[in-house]
């Protein structure tokens, strides 16, 4: 089974420092986005399983970092597809799920099934798996928490806010997972070493002759919550009344 | 004057409405699955089958043009109508809306990096949107008119089965809530936060390790980014750190109070009162106290 995993970097929103209320989002180090590592990990279980492919595809869409594409490389992927240009990077989902729809076309990979997160660390859009589905005309399910591969199927458990969802998809197919579908593993240093010879396919923006519709950014601000931050300290006993006091003033007791 | 289409389900169509009214359409089309009780200008109750996302797909599709606007709430059902429609008309899609305003186009905020921040972009009409709709008080009233649509589809996708969970809580309406984090050590001691939280009157929920890797709590009790997010008037967080996924889901709590056994942990940059001690040896002295207090 030949398996496209798609996978963003994202600079690690938990470490971006901030300054007054600017986000200095440049100066975070960057991750691979955290439910792309669930879909890539799937895609290497299947892999594993049932023999085939897997082939990671990237879209650079703002921060790059050879070691951390390494790091996906050498989490069982066989190869990378890598597309670049300057006109990718920003928000706009649109643009990037037609970047890969076309760079797997022009490179000829191909697939039984693309793996997706069912969102991004920084964007949280979810829009990126349905608009690719759409574009390669591919049945898709978004939201899957938990999926079985078959021969010419596969089953799948949507989660959704209020409950759940079997479905049964034929292949080709795009599945965009969520964080329960597994437990990524984390790749030896030697691993991450031997990674650096797997092959890389790089394709240009400007080769793809993208078309889609324009998004502007305006701004981008801190969300700040002003708290009052107050430490208590004391004995159990002490800290307890005080806790007690503040539910009082809230009226809860 | 702008053309709006509404697309929803029954549980949020009265907020989609009222987010819809905000921004003072000449015309308003909704599409449901269901009667509903909603002021806009033609209400269209789809028959859709199973009501698959890729049988709406084709539906909307079909009615979309002429609008300006088609606006969809942000559930994970119709994030992903949203985009497969937008990707078919090839018109602009901003998902997860906080805040939408007309300006030449429309410009919109939304939240990135887990909370973290806020994005504002801006786009031409038509486009389509996702609302976050927590911010509105749903808005009911007659329909102008009403109108039944047969809408027959053939998917490719086979529904098997749908389970609803059991919905024993809605932590969105609690007043008082009390969170645990990793700082509990076993599922046994959930006991005594149950016993808290019975005194207080207080739902118990938890960050995403406990319910998800633990499953010690149903993940609707698990509040943050990819759980719930609340507004309770007390929240009272137990053993958490405060990662920002879930420091993002009790944002809007009027009071936020801490108790962590590690000073510096995160959590006490965004609560109100950080107690610096042992959960353990914090909670059964608290439940004496309030015990102590209500006698």
């Amino acid at each position: 089974m030949d398996i496209v995993a798609c996978v963003k970097l994202v600079y690690d929103e938990t470490q971006i420092p901030l300054s007054g209320d600017q986000l200095l989002i440049e100066e975070a180090p960057v991750k691979i986005s955290d439910m792309d590592k669930n879909a890539l990990e799937e895609a290497v279980r299947i892999k594993e399983e049932k023999g085939g492919t897997v082939t990671v595809v990237l879209v650079v869409t703002g921060p790059f970092d050879e070691t951390i594409l390494k790091e996906a490389l050498a989490m069982g992927a066989d190869r990378a597809l890598i597309i670049e240009g300057d006109e990718l990077v920003g928000h706009n989902p649109f643009r990037t799920a037609q970047a890969i729809a076309k760079a797997i076309k022009e490179k000829g990979i191909g697939y039984d099934l693309i793996l997706c997160g069912e969102g991004s660390s920084d964007q949280y859009s979810c829009a990126m798996p349905a608009m690719l589905a759409e574009m390669l005309s591919l049945p898709v399910a978004t939201f899957v928490g938990s999926m079985e591969v078959g021969e010419d199927n596969v089953i799948v458990e949507r989660y959704l806010e209020g409950g759940f969802e079997r479905l049964e998809i034929p292949l080709p197919a795009i599945i965009s997972v969520t964080s329960e579908v597994n437990e990524p593993r984390i790749p030896t240093v030697i691993q991450i070493m031997r990674a650096g010879k797997k092959e890389k396919i790089n394709v240009s923006a400007s080769e793809l002759n993208l078309s889609y519709p324009q998004v502007e950014l305006v701004e981008i601000k801190a969300l700040i919550k002003e708290r009052k931050r107050e430490k208590l300290e004391g004995d159990p006993s002490e800290v307890a009344k005080k806790i007690a006091d503040i539910l009082a003033e809230k009226g809860v007791i | 004057m702008m053309r709006i289409l509404a697309i929803s389900d029954k549980i949020n169509l009265p907020r989609l409405v009222a987010a819809a009214k905000s921004l003072n359409p000449k015309e308003l089309v909704v599409i449901t699955s269901a009667e509903a009780n909603v002021p806009a200008d033609k209400l269209i109750i789809a028959k859709l089958g199973d009501g698959l996302n890729e049988c709406w797909v084709k539906l909307v599709e079909e009615q979309l043009d002429g609008y300006d606007l088609t606006m969809m709430p942000s559930t994970r059902n119709f994030k992903e109508i949203a985009a497969r429609i937008a990707a078919r008309k090839e018109i602009p899609y901003l998902s997860e809306v906080l805040d939408v305003r007309l300006e030449e186009g429309i410009v919109v905020s939304r939240m990135i990096f887990s909370g973290r921040g806020i994005e504002v972009l801006k786009t031409q009409l038509p486009a389509i949107l996702t609302l976050n709709l927590d911010p509105y008080e749903p808005l009911e009233g007659q329909p102008s008119s009403v109108e039944e649509l047969e809408f027959n589809c053939s998917p490719q996708v086979k529904l098997l089965e749908r389970r609803e969970k059991e919905a024993e809580v809605d932590l969105t309406k609690a007043e008082v809530i009390v969170s645990v984090g990793r700082g509990l050590k076993k599922k046994e001691d959930l006991d005594i936060i149950r016993e808290l939280a019975s005194l207080l009157g207080a739902e118990v929920a938890c960050t995403r390790p406990i319910s998800a890797d633990f499953k010690w709590l149903p993940e609707e009790r698990h509040v943050g980014m990819t759980g719930v997010r609340v507004k309770p008037k007390v929240y009272l967080a137990l053993g958490i750190s405060g990662q920002i996924q879930h420091v993002v889901g009790f944002r809007d709590a009027e009071t936020v109070v801490a108790v962590n056994i590690d000073p510096e942990a995160p959590i006490s940059e965004v609560s109100d009162y950080m107690i610096v001690g042992d959960l353990y040896e914090v909670v059964p002295k608290l439940i004496e106290e309030i015990k102590r207090r209500k006698s």
